[in-house]
């Protein structure tokens, strides 16, 4: 597979599930899941809807999502100049200032593709250089629209009540506090876990990820986990994809060892 | 240039064999260059299965160019402003296919769902044509407003509305208004859209849930991983489950993935 894009890489893995007849269950939001009272029982998993669904086994693999820069003006002007998804909102901004947040290969793709649409685009990085892969930088550098600050620390999102109107930053090594006037921010800084919901039950890294070992098992026998909510280092479809199949052998191999058949509850 | 190029054409004409039953495309035009992309791409479709499409260009909406897909002699409750090309081609196609009676790939309950709700909703969304997250929307209201006459949909092309877009201070898409307010943005699901409507809904998905017999693997999480351990799971014939959110998770919000390998 050369090259593929995101909706049809999904439809086919969605595909591929239906087609060994799995159960899918779609709109599910997990809230809990309660560990057996002693090995041998089932786990159960309680859903936002309040319904609940009990396994012999569990592999959790909620993935991440989109981290947020957390300062002033994010969340009131989400949707309002404040975006995740250059593909998508980037021709809303055409002719128009940008930012984007993150110098890593999201944020300076999103750079790139941006500086093609946009009038301007402004690249802040927190970190004293640029992280992503040389050749993403290199491209970016040579853009004439494109004006990157390193050791830049965003501090609010500014607003005019209704939408976005402008950036500021504070330069790490100066201390100066500067404000970039623009119409839209696009926020690159990499992904988050979704695991909030296994606070107090799984163990949990500092970062929030859950805590496999080499066979994907968590700290509660029966339990496994794969993907990018895990401590897995690398974020990629292939490393999730992997680690997956490897969760589901170990349940496998779990399950043929349980003593005792395990009645319904 | 053509608004379509020869390979779009012949998919198209492809496609349009499955039309069953007539339609008709109603344009709403104006002066405008869009305006004669907008009755070229018209007459293109109906050139292609010109025995159940008909083209009339007497149509009086607002919002100019606009073209509403309908059956004769039903009114219109699916309309397009702009073209809907690029990412929005396929949605377009669908919407062609499903008014011409071919049936959609949804789920019985959902369309049973859609079938019911009853009660006015007037759907405005804004796309781009590059969103990649945008097709899912456009098909989801599109196919509610073609099964149930109560749900008028009208999916907005931002590029060709710019006006319209700054005035509403649409500044991402897919950004959805029901009845003149601001209903939902972002990539949603047909079945997160019904049940948005469909009050019952959390109740009735939780009994089926407390319904289930015991898994032996039940997986949370829909992604690459979780999908990759449902197939290895399944495929050793033990009872797999799997609760997500959306299938393929994350992955939906990607572009380009050129290094799967």
């Amino acid at each position: 597979m050369l090259e593929t894009d995101g909706p049809k890489f999904s439809a086919a893995l969605e595909a591929q599930v239906r087609h060994y007849g799995v159960d899918i269950m779609t709109q599910q939001e997990a809230a809990k899941i309660i560990p057996p009272s002693q090995p041998g029982e089932l786990v159960e998993v309680q859903f936002a809807n309040g319904g609940s669904l009990k396994s012999a086994t569990v592999i959790l693999s909620t993935g991440a999502r989109w981290r947020n820069v957390n300062v002033p003006g994010e969340e009131q002007y989400k949707n309002a100049g404040v975006n995740y998804c250059p593909h998508c909102d980037g021709p809303l901004y055409k002719g128009k200032r940008v930012a984007v947040i993150g110098g890593g290969n999201s944020g300076v793709e999103a750079a790139i593709d941006l500086a093609g649409i946009v009038e301007h685009v402004t690249l802040i990085e927190f970190a004293n250089q640029l992280k992503a892969d040389a050749v993403l930088v290199n491209k970016v550098q040579s853009l004439s629209n494109v004006t990157i600050h390193v050791n830049a620390q965003t501090t609010e999102i500014t607003g005019d009540g209704n939408k976005v109107n402008g950036i500021k930053y504070k330069d790490r090594i100066s201390g100066e506090e500067h404000l970039v006037q623009l119409a839209g921010v696009f926020v690159q800084i990499g992904l988050v876990p979704n695991t909030e919901f296994l606070k107090g039950s799984v163990e949990l890294s500092r970062f929030g990820e859950i805590v496999v070992d080499a066979h994907g098992r968590t700290n509660i026998p029966g339990v496994f986990a794969a993907g990018d909510a895990t401590t897995t280092p690398f974020k990629q479809i292939v490393i999730a994809a992997g680690e997956g199949a490897k969760a589901a052998l170990s349940a496998f191999d779990y399950l043929i060892r349980m003593p005792v058949a395990v009645e319904a509850a | 240039m053509s608004v379509l190029d020869n390979d779009l054409k012949t998919q198209l004409g492809a496609y349009l064999q499955r039309v069953q039953q007539p339609f008709e495309l109603v344009a709403s035009l104006d002066d405008s260059e869009t305006s004669k992309q907008t009755l070229e791409l018209l007459q293109t479709i109906q050139s292609l299965r010109s025995d159940k499409i008909t083209v009339r260009t007497d149509g009086n909406d607002a919002r100019k160019p606009s073209f509403s897909v309908q059956r004769v002699g039903s009114e219109a409750s699916l309309r397009f402003a702009g073209l809907p090309l690029g990412h929005e081609f396929t949605s377009l196609v669908l919407a062609l296919l499903w008014t011409g009676g071919h049936p959609p790939k949804v789920e019985q309950d959902t369309i049973d769902a859609i079938k019911a709700l009853d009660g006015e909703y007037n759907f405005e969304m804004y796309m781009s044509l590059s969103c990649h997250n945008c097709p899912d929307v456009v098909q989801a209201l599109s196919l509610m407003a073609i099964l149930n006459p109560r749900v008028k949909t009208v999916v907005i092309e931002g590029g060709a509305y710019q006006k319209e877009v700054e005035a509403r201070q649409v500044m991402a898409v897919p950004m959805v208004f029901l009845n003149g307010e601001l209903f939902g943005s972002g990539r949603m699901m047909i079945e997160e859209i019904v049940a948005k409507l469909d009050k019952g809904a959390g109740a009735r998905d939780a009994a089926k849930l407390n319904a289930k017999d015991p898994y032996d693997v039940l997986i949370v999480g829909g992604g690459p991983a979780g999908s990759a351990a449902a197939v290895y799971a399944a495929r050793k014939g033990i009872r797999t489950g799997v609760a997500t959110g959306r299938m393929g998770g994350q992955v939906n919000d990607t572009m380009s993935i050129e290094n799967y390998i």
